[in-house]
């Protein structure tokens, strides 16, 4: 969900530029000639035999740990963190501790690059789970890839990340697959045909509304209405004129949760009552307390929510209380559950490279999928996470589960249990990339 | 002869925007109907009124010393955060703001009774009057401000309303004693570059008290006659009682501008600074003060839309000023920069012109649309790949207003209103 970061679509050409310049050999032919550090001592490593097989087993942990996303990224280290304490609490995997190296790319795509760097020309690191802004996972795949080193990224959605490479994966839904899952939702769920589209000018905003109507075509959705707006806007009435005229039966806003307030506030103020559907943007308490009221009701795609996730999710999220004194959010979940993958792998195949992405590729199918906090992962030919999307929506200014979710229909997940969350719980499940402009 | 000439050509230049504009609604009565130009115009009505009074006070201050005053939008948002302080404790995190506050209100405080306080002679006397005022002001502030925790007493909103617009006058007036005044005799672009170096000191320095958070005003302290509920004009066109306070207050202030510039004495010196600031200030006007004036009067407009502002829908943060402040500058340049009735017009035109743009998103809809699709000169398909190349019109809202300023000040350099002057060229 950090596609439309700034450093995203600052740092995009350039780490382009730097993917092709430094690291565009293919990994197979990888012997001599690179030009680059990341290329030079990537080869050594590779000549390395496997890591060694007796101390502690290295998984690396990258992320934004300091600077302007650490608020974003401390969530994953302290959730993988809490699943490597509860491992070596209970005597490690056949008597080997896990070591978590963490790494800090402070959000920042020319760090994430070096961090690559120095993690993938160490041996003994066996897997590394991150980055969380796409914008680094960009940066850092070549690396990794040259080292023949499985990244598995629990918050990198922007679709190119796993691309082109065969070591990068990901537990976090794509971009493109969230607008398809809103239309689905829309379509099936809700039972709805008129649509009016509102989206936000920037690669975020065009990418989800491009994915929902191509899904919305199929489903035979009507788009009644799709208008634009530049993210300085402030008042959205004029836009909302030119919804209104066209009757929707509900409003999708793909956008940032900043300015989907703004618009749901206006809206409502228009007497404009129809229903609002958004992506993970809107998915953040400051939705709520700006919008206050006018939130009411909105619906939002989301990657966990810690209602759905059931006994196992709500354990979790006392354990992780315990250990940190702080409410989890998703990508605690999603974080924990990336680690508890790798540890699986490790388990299944021993503590190597190849193992562990030996393991990866055999979990492609619903029958073999990994079941986490988070569902049931699996992985495309591509490196994508097929996870259904979850469903919220805002009831008494707080994130709940929607009554009805995508995976409604599907017999292989268990219908969601009811459970007596605190109340706090939900509303912490805090959508701050949303705050990354 | 020469009056004679100019009130000609101001007919003309009324008559020939007003036809245009006319023209306008026939398009989109005939495309659409009627209402529809109406619902946007009534749309536009509110946010071209905010635009209008804070350009007046880039505007008001150009005309005096030929200063783009950069911070002016800081100021505007200085405003709202005045008011959210006297409405709302400091968030958990914001341990330095009480004394941040504290610091600013004896600061703007002290600097305008010291501005004020020009009749005392002894610099030393004055010194400690302005000291005193301040500290006065600063633990009266602080006894205002709401104490954390529940139940505890807040000022009525028109109360803090009223507090918030004296202290931004304050603000306005300490810009102008500590950064503007000492490069009154440098080059202007020194005083342009402090101008941009303020602004964005006022913008961090908010964050800095009050953090980077959006925020509006507590819905429990609003006001029922700011409220959002609909008044119907007709059955078919209703707008929220807040966007018609906003509408009237904006027309009863422009007004009273107009009177104060026209017909008090502190008005006369300030038409008179702004042709010729040498001549008047031999004549015995008080050039500092006129500006003083000005940038409190500036700073007091804009402090009285702000809160209105926020009510409609805009979040209170440290940046809000900025697009606002880019905005109003445009809009006192597309009426004639110095010119005050041009500011106003332009606010209104560009508040008006951007209100519009988003009806565009449904051209495919327009009565023409269809008949030119009949008649076979286009076709839905190519229009909908247009519209996939170069994207919707709703979303270059801004970009047409800005477009219209260029295309307004390409035919006519010195604005709608502006007048030639070889002195300010």
């Amino acid at each position: 969900m950090k596609t439309w970061q700034l450093s995203a679509r600052l740092f995009l050409p350039f780490v382009a530029a730097s993917l092709l310049g430094g690291c565009g050999q293919p990994p197979a032919e990888k012997s001599g000639g690179a030009t680059t550090p990341a290329g030079a001592k990537s080869p050594a490593a590779a000549k390395q035999p496997a890591a060694p097989s007796d101390g502690p087993i290295v998984i690396a942990v990258a992320g934004p740990f300091t600077g302007d996303s650490a608020e974003l990224g401390l969530p994953l280290k302290m959730g993988t963190q809490l699943g490597a304490e509860k491992i070596n609490a209970a005597g490690g995997i056949n008597g080997r501790k896990i070591e978590l190296r963490i790494e800090d790319d402070a959000g920042n795509s020319a760090d994430a690059q070096n961090v690559a760097t120095r993690v993938a020309s160490d041996p003994r690191v066996i897997a590394v789970i991150g980055h969380y802004n796409s914008s680094c996972s960009l940066a850092a795949k070549g690396a990794y890839t040259e080292a023949k080193i499985v990244m598995l990224s629990p918050a990198s959605t922007n679709v190119t990340v796993t691309k082109d490479s065969d070591y990068v994966y990901r537990n976090i839904f794509t971009d493109d697959f969230q607008g398809q899952s809103l239309a689905d939702y829309i379509a099936g769920q809700l039972g709805l045909k008129r649509v009016a589209v509102l989206y936000d000018n920037d690669d975020y905003g065009t990418g989800l509304k491009e994915s929902f109507r191509k899904r919305a075509g199929e489903l035979g959705l009507e788009v009644v209405s799709e208008t634009a707006f530049a993210r300085e806007t402030t008042d959205f009435r004029s836009q909302l004129e030119t919804v209104r005229s066209s009757t929707p039966d509900i409003i999708l806003i793909a956008g940032l949760y900043k300015q989907a307030a703004v618009i749901a506030t206006q809206a409502r103020e228009l007497g404009i009552n129809t229903r609002i559907i958004g992506g993970d943007g809107l998915f953040s308490p400051g939705y709520i307390s700006l919008a206050g009221a006018a939130a009411e009701g909105t619906l939002v795609t989301c990657p966990f929510l810690f209602e759905i996730g059931g006994e196992r999710a709500q354990k979790f999220a006392e354990e992780y209380r315990a250990r940190w004194n702080k409410d989890p959010d998703a990508w605690a979940a999603l974080g924990y559950d990336a680690f508890q993958i790798i540890v699986e792998a490790i388990k299944k195949n021993g503590p190597t490279r190849e193992g562990i992405l030996n393991y990866l590729k055999s979990v492609n199918s619903p029958e073999t999928a990994f079941d986490g906090l988070t569902g049931k992962t699996y992985f495309d030919a591509e490196g994508d996470c097929k996870k259904a999307v979850q469903v919220a929506q805002v009831k008494n200014g707080k994130f709940v589960a929607a009554e009805k979710q995508l995976t409604d229909a599907a017999p292989t997940t268990p219908p969601a249990p009811k459970i007596n969350a605190s109340p706090d719980l939900p509303t912490t499940t805090e959508s701050k990339a949303a705050e990354g402009k | 002869m020469a009056t004679e000439r100019g009130r000609q050509s101001g007919w003309n230049t009324a008559l020939w925007w007003g036809g245009g504009f006319a023209l306008f609604a026939l398009v989109i009565t005939l495309n659409r109907d009627f209402e529809t130009f109406l619902r946007y115009l009534v749309l536009g009505l509110p946010q071209g009124a905010i635009i209008a009074l804070i350009a007046v006070g880039y505007s008001m201050v150009y005309g005096i010393i030929q200063l783009i005053n950069f911070a002016h939008g800081e100021v505007f948002m200085f405003s709202t955060f005045f008011v959210l302080m006297l409405l709302v404790p400091p968030e958990g995190g914001q341990t330095m703001a009480p004394a941040l506050i504290g610091a600013t209100v004896f600061l703007i405080v002290a600097c305008t009774v010291w501005v004020l306080a020009e009749r005392i002679p002894a610099r030393w006397m004055r010194g400690a009057v302005a000291v005193a005022a301040g500290a006065a002001a600063a633990a009266a502030n602080a006894r205002l401000m709401p104490a954390t925790g529940a139940g505890a007493a807040i000022l009525p909103f028109f109360a803090a309303y009223a507090l918030a617009i004296v202290y931004t006058c304050c603000l306005g007036v300490t810009m102008d004693l500590l950064a503007y005044r000492p490069l009154r005799h440098s080059p202007r672009l020194i005083a342009l570059i402090t101008a941009i170096g303020l602004s964005l000191f006022l913008q961090n320095f908010a964050q800095l008290i009050w953090g980077s958070s959006s925020r509006y005003f507590p819905a429990s302290v609003r006001p029922a006659i700011l409220g959002s509920q609909q008044v119907t004009l007709t059955p078919a066109l209703s707008l929220s009682r807040l966007d018609l306070v906003i509408v009237v207050l904006a027309l009863a202030l422009m007004a009273g501008l107009q009177l104060f510039v026209m017909k008090t004495r502190t008005g006369r010196a300030m038409r008179a600074c702004a042709q010729d600031r040498v001549t008047a200030s031999l004549m015995g006007v008080e050039v500092n003060r006129v500006v003083a004036v000005a940038f409190a009067l500036g700073a007091g407009l804009a402090a009285m839309v702000a809160p209105l502002y926020v009510l409609r829908g805009t979040p209170i943060h440290p940046q809000m000023g900025y697009m606002v402040g880019i905005l109003a500058f445009s809009s006192a340049v597309l009426g004639g920069i110095g010119n005050i009735t041009g500011a106003m017009l332009g606010g209104m035109v560009i508040g008006i012109v951007s209100a519009f743009v988003p009806l565009f998103d449904a051209l495919d809809r327009f009565a023409w649309f269809e008949a030119a699709v009949r008649a076979g000169w286009i076709t839905r398909e190519g229009y909908a790949e247009f519209v996939q190349g170069f994207g919707k019109p709703g979303q270059y809202q801004l970009a047409v207003a800005y477009a219209f300023m260029i295309l307004v000040i390409v035919f006519k350099p010195t604005g709608l209103l502006g007048k030639a002057s070889a002195k300010r060229a």
